[in-house]
């Protein structure tokens, strides 16, 4: 079973890289086609659905609110879908044969964080035309995928600290949650500031939706991560005695919670709505991976459970 | 202090600091408290950071001695961070005080009976049937089943009828939960600060400590039953557990065995699995012959990496520093060392000098007249224990926030407006900015068009109105 959980996320991972290679095809063409009325080899733009795909040119040469979409582009989002469903599967049978939420190393937490990544771009782009920006949160998965299989991959025991199966359960789920879902507002932010408030590029989603996008993730994601806190903050009360102690890793992850409250106040602010608004939602994410890492790095904290050995 | 752009900034510093604090190595907060240990720690800081050099320049001890002053090692006990929070309090208090009396009125003022311009179709989420079907009873009951609460006027010559729907009305008030739950659980915070209680306690197997200083009235005892941390094949440990009994007044008022994440609650304390390390069992007998020492001296201090403890032995003014090793052979041996009374820079004369291995005893002669046996290794357990006022306010702090971002987010108001007249029916959305109004309106305007609606007519709503455009009547 172990190995069958294995073989699946490897399965996924490969359906991961075709997607991620098929979104960037899928972008490069819309940009080649943006520029060129002429058809691009290998290329059907045809009018899609709302999950299709992002603006087209309009008579003025301008974008417009239609979408696009090109056989890459549909590839691309079969392949996340195999993704999901592959890494979906694979983290159920791990989580059944561990008889708890299958985060309790870092290898486990990483596959689910990417997991968590396509998940909230599949969620968000069934509801908004972003598939033109697809592959940057396919790209920040990858990432963590490529990073998830150089680790030990072994179901290992919990140490005494984290054995707490029900609260380590939710309160990773809230972490693979929001961090998955900010990975997607982080793309569209990305977006947004190559795109611009004049809509620079006419492939990309227009920097009203690319804002729409971002902002919505933020509003799923910031009571999701505002419980995550508040989880660890219980669990760190049951276990070691204080509701908080300024460790690395929960003042990184209050740290990350405020910069995004900094973006939920500013976004409306005159001045600060447009670019500075995705400029902090990009800090934001840093700010994300900074706790994820800090996870490994900060071996004085006591969330460190990397599975490595303390360099 | 109500000004948003002022809550930015607070929240920017508090980022900032945080960021300090999680980047920069802090200094324990036990050391704070102790002159040596911080001197120590400071110390610690300059080996690790004295041979930073940037371009060819050495700023490290420089880069220590600034990072000192400015308190970067210990951000979170700073005056300045722990003033930062406090008016970041006062100004969520101020912020929130302001915007209650406003949030009230507008949940609670409600104009049902709007214009024609108010759906003027070249604004957001408007629409027009004409000429439709519907009447209001169907407008209500479509509202009803998307679970707004509705309400419904008819004017006094009865050409024009209003509906209107409103759902979650009193959950953007929920703004202020989250802003409550940020205060009080800044206020929970000095709570425990000022009025909390924490200590660690280590005790040896068979031992008992007192929880509170000596004389304390009531004061509870926890005695170490016994402490078992076993391990897997691997070596690595499976379990942390302390059977630990609780005394008051001699008498024993609770008994559990704890974990790291199973903790005693007694007599308004939390005894918490926190550390353990290993002890060594050791016998003292005096001159005579006389047992003045037997049990385990926790040995939770370090030398070279080593086990060290320390045992001022009863009755004199000898203490016993004893390092636990391994001799050539890799059998462990316990060095003993017999430290003379402190003299007044400190200081110690060492005594004499004896190694025992497990069961053997020290030749009197060469240990200032002392016969002292290691009987063996044990393990001493290490348990906080805290008494927090400061909990239930956090809990309710956290109650609060959660219930207020959710609500907020998750629920936010919505509001419908339908507007009849011979000509037809108007429609009209407003949301809080958390729906994506929009979708929301297509929808609605998808299910009034399936019961007789026909096709809505709506406008370029993407851009509204020019400021000096004044607006069109309703057809």
């Amino acid at each position: 079973m172990e190995q069958l959980s294995l073989m699946l996320l490897y399965l996924g991972a490969i359906c991961m890289v075709i997607a991620f290679i098929a979104l960037v095809v899928h972008a490069t063409l819309l940009a080649t086609a943006s520029r060129s009325p002429v058809a691009v080899f290998g290329t059907t733009l045809a009018a899609a659905g709302a999950g299709g795909g992002s603006a087209t040119i309009g008579a003025s040469g301008g974008p417009t609110s239609a979408a696009s979409a090109t056989t890459a582009g549909g590839i691309g989002q079969a392949m996340t879908w195999a993704t999901v469903i592959l890494f979906g599967l694979s983290l159920a049978i791990r989580g059944y044969l561990e008889g708890r939420g299958p985060w309790g190393n870092m290898f486990e937490f990483t596959a689910a964080f990417a997991f968590g990544v396509v998940a909230g771009y599949l969620y968000l782009g069934r509801r908004y035309p972003i598939r033109a920006i697809g592959f940057l949160p396919l790209g920040v998965a990858l990432f963590l995928t490529a990073y998830a299989i150089s680790l030990p991959t072994g179901i290992e025991p919990l140490v005494p600290a984290l054995s707490n199966p029900e609260l380590l359960t939710v309160h990773v789920l809230m972490a693979i949650i929001s961090y998955g879902i900010f990975a997607t507002s982080f793309g569209a932010a990305v977006a947004y500031l190559a795109q611009g408030p004049n809509d620079r590029y006419s492939w990309l989603p227009s920097h009203k939706v690319l804002d729409e996008v971002a902002y919505r993730a933020v509003i799923v994601g910031f009571p999701i991560f505002a419980t995550l806190i508040i989880l660890g903050s219980w669990w760190a009360s049951i276990a070691w005695g204080r509701y908080w102690g300024w460790d690395p890793i929960e003042t990184s992850a209050l740290t990350t919670w405020l910069i995004y409250a900094v973006y939920l106040h500013a976004r409306n602010l005159k001045g600060w709505a447009g670019r500075p608004a995705a400029l902090i939602l990009v800090v934001g994410f840093g700010g994300i991976l900074f706790t994820y890492f800090g996870l490994e790095f900060f071996n004085n904290s006591l969330h460190a459970y990397s599975g490595l050995p303390v360099q | 202090m109500t000004n948003v752009r002022f809550a930015v900034l607070q929240i920017s510093c508090v980022v900032i600091s945080g960021l300090v604090g999680a980047l920069v190595p802090q200094i324990p907060t036990a050391a704070l408290h102790d002159p040596s240990a911080y001197a120590s720690q400071i110390a610690d800081m300059h080996t690790r950071y004295d041979p930073l050099s940037i371009l060819g320049f050495n700023v490290g001890p420089g880069m220590v001695d600034l990072f000192e002053r400015l308190g970067f090692f210990q951000v979170f006990n700073t005056p300045w961070f722990v003033g930062l929070l406090a008016l970041l309090a006062v100004s969520i208090t101020v912020c929130t005080l302001d915007r209650t009396p406003r949030l009230w009125y507008g949940v609670r003022r409600i104009t049902v009976e709007q214009p024609p311009e108010f759906f003027d179709l070249r604004l957001a989420e408007r629409a027009r049937f004409a000429g439709a079907s519907l009447s209001a009873d169907d407008v209500s009951q479509i509202l009803r089943r998307k679970h707004f609460k509705v309400r419904r006027v008819k004017a006094n010559d009865g050409a024009v009828e209003w509906v209107y729907g409103d759902r979650n009305q009193y959950f953007k008030m929920a703004t202020l939960l989250t802003h409550l739950g940020l205060i009080l659980f800044l206020a929970g915070g000095a709570i425990t600060a000022a009025f909390g209680f924490e200590t660690v306690v280590f005790v040896g197997e068979g031992q008992t400590a007192p929880v509170q200083p000596v004389g304390t009235p009531h004061d509870l005892l926890v005695k170490n039953i016994h402490f078992d941390a076993p391990q897997r094949a691997d070596g690595s440990f499976e379990d942390f557990s302390t059977d630990l009994a609780v005394y008051q007044d001699g008498v024993e008022i609770a008994r559990k065995t704890i974990r790291v994440n199973d903790p005693l609650q007694v007599g308004g304390f939390v005894f918490h699995q926190n550390t353990f390390g290993p002890s060594a069992n050791i016998d003292v007998r005096d001159s005579t012959g006389q047992l003045v020492w037997t049990g385990p001296v926790i040995l939770a201090g370090q030398f070279l990496g080593l086990p060290q403890g320390f045992l001022t032995i009863p009755g004199s003014t000898i203490g016993l520093l004893l390092v636990i090793e391994t001799d050539a052979s890799g059998m462990p041996i316990l060095a003993v060392s017999g430290l003379g009374p402190s003299a007044a820079d400190g200081s110690s004369d060492i005594v004499f000098e004896s190694v025992l291995a497990v069961g053997t005893t020290s030749e009197p002669s060469q240990t200032a007249g002392y016969s002292i046996t290691w009987d063996g290794t044990g393990a001493w357990t290490g348990m906080v224990v805290k008494n927090d006022p400061g909990a239930p306010i956090i809990w309710i702090a956290f109650m609060c926030l959660i219930a207020g971002l959710i609500l907020s987010f998750y629920f936010p108001r919505r509001r419908v407006w339908g507007r009849f007249e011979s000509s037809g029916l108007s429609v009209a959305m407003l949301a809080d900015r958390y729906v994506d109004g929009k979708r929301e309106f297509d929808a609605l305007l998808d299910v009034l068009a399936g019961r007789g609606g026909g096709t809505p007519e709506r406008g370029s709503f993407s851009a509204p109105p020019a400021p000096s455009a004044s607006p069109s009547p309703s057809p």
